[in-house]
């Protein structure tokens, strides 16, 4: 009989850096997109995954303001694969990146985001928590 | 030689029913964003012209520009209101002491939140207003009083649309 001891995954997540972003102030007309103060980078390295399937999501907690719903924001990012283009949700979590088996050296995205910059956004400081989640299956 | 068996098959059963740990792990990013107040008025024409008329067959006559579009963008708080108004620098003047009453001209008004009025040299005319952030699109059309007792002459006089943002 031959005894194979299964590992669970070991999966790393790194801190997003920044980790705030700030879309500053515009006129709309003459910046319809609006492009976030800083890129962010994000590092994923997924271990004895074997051939089962990872993913990296995004999930923000709510929109900005009730004048700004969160998916006017959406995001660029490279490496492509394995990471992916996507736009921001506060019901489900959209897929950053994904693959199968082990993403190993790590990996670091580079994140672009952009807001739509329109009019009917009212006045005032507007904050939200956004959540990465690296899971393996 | 059972209990070896025993150990083995437990150590099978194990190493066979150990499941995949699912593993997740989270990290936060905060995005914020400020919004200043801010007004953009945008007027079809920069001019308007009263052509000259018989007051008998034609006791108003519209503006030759008539209508005359106006956008309103305006960024401000949630229960804020923005205001448009109108002023006159003074009346219709051809010369000194050859003048039109400025009240003699009025405009009527389409599109939401812009509302007509009667122009005057001494206090601000309403124009328009909105609650909260927008871009608002309207025209205006712009009529004189037209009358025998004008003194012939080009009349001519500024006037000035200020959009507000609290």
């Amino acid at each position: 009989m031959e005894i194979q001891p299964t590992f669970a995954q070991t999966i790393t997540l790194g801190i997003p850096n920044p980790s705030s972003i700030t879309f500053n102030d515009a006129d709309p007309d003459l910046t319809p997109s609006l492009a976030a103060n800083s890129t962010v980078t994000l590092s994923i390295r997924v271990r004895n995954n074997g051939g089962n399937n990872w993913r990296l999501t995004h999930l923000a907690a709510g929109d900005l303001s009730s004048s700004i719903p969160i998916s006017n924001i959406s995001w660029t990012v490279t490496p492509q694969p394995p990471f992916v283009n996507g736009l921001m949700s506060k019901s489900v979590a959209q897929i950053a990146a994904q693959g199968v088996g082990n993403v190993n050296p790590a990996q670091t995205g580079t994140f672009t985001f952009r807001i739509v910059n329109l009019w009917s956004y009212n006045t005032g400081n507007f904050s939200v928590v956004t959540t990465f989640t690296l899971s393996a299956p | 030689m059972k209990k070896l068996i025993l150990v083995l098959a437990i150590l099978g059963m194990l190493s066979t029913s150990i499941p995949v740990f699912a593993a997740q792990q989270a990290q936060n990013l905060t995005v914020n964003m400020g919004v200043l107040a801010r007004a953009k008025l945008t007027l079809g024409v920069s001019a308007i012209n009263f052509p000259d008329a018989d007051p008998d067959t034609i006791p108003s006559i519209a503006a030759t520009e008539n209508a005359v579009s106006v956008t309103a963008k305006v960024r401000t708080g949630l229960s804020s209101t923005a205001t448009l108004t109108h002023r006159a620098s003074g009346n219709l003047s051809a010369g000194p002491g050859i003048t039109i009453p400025i009240g003699n001209v009025t405009w009527t008004a389409t599109g939401a939140g812009y509302v007509a009025g009667t122009m005057s040299s001494s206090a601000d005319v309403r124009a328009g207003s909105w609650t909260g952030s927008g871009s608002y699109s309207g025209n205006f059309s712009y009529l004189i009083v037209n009358s025998w007792s004008y003194v012939i002459g080009n009349y001519t006089v500024s006037s000035t649309y200020t959009l507000t943002a609290p």
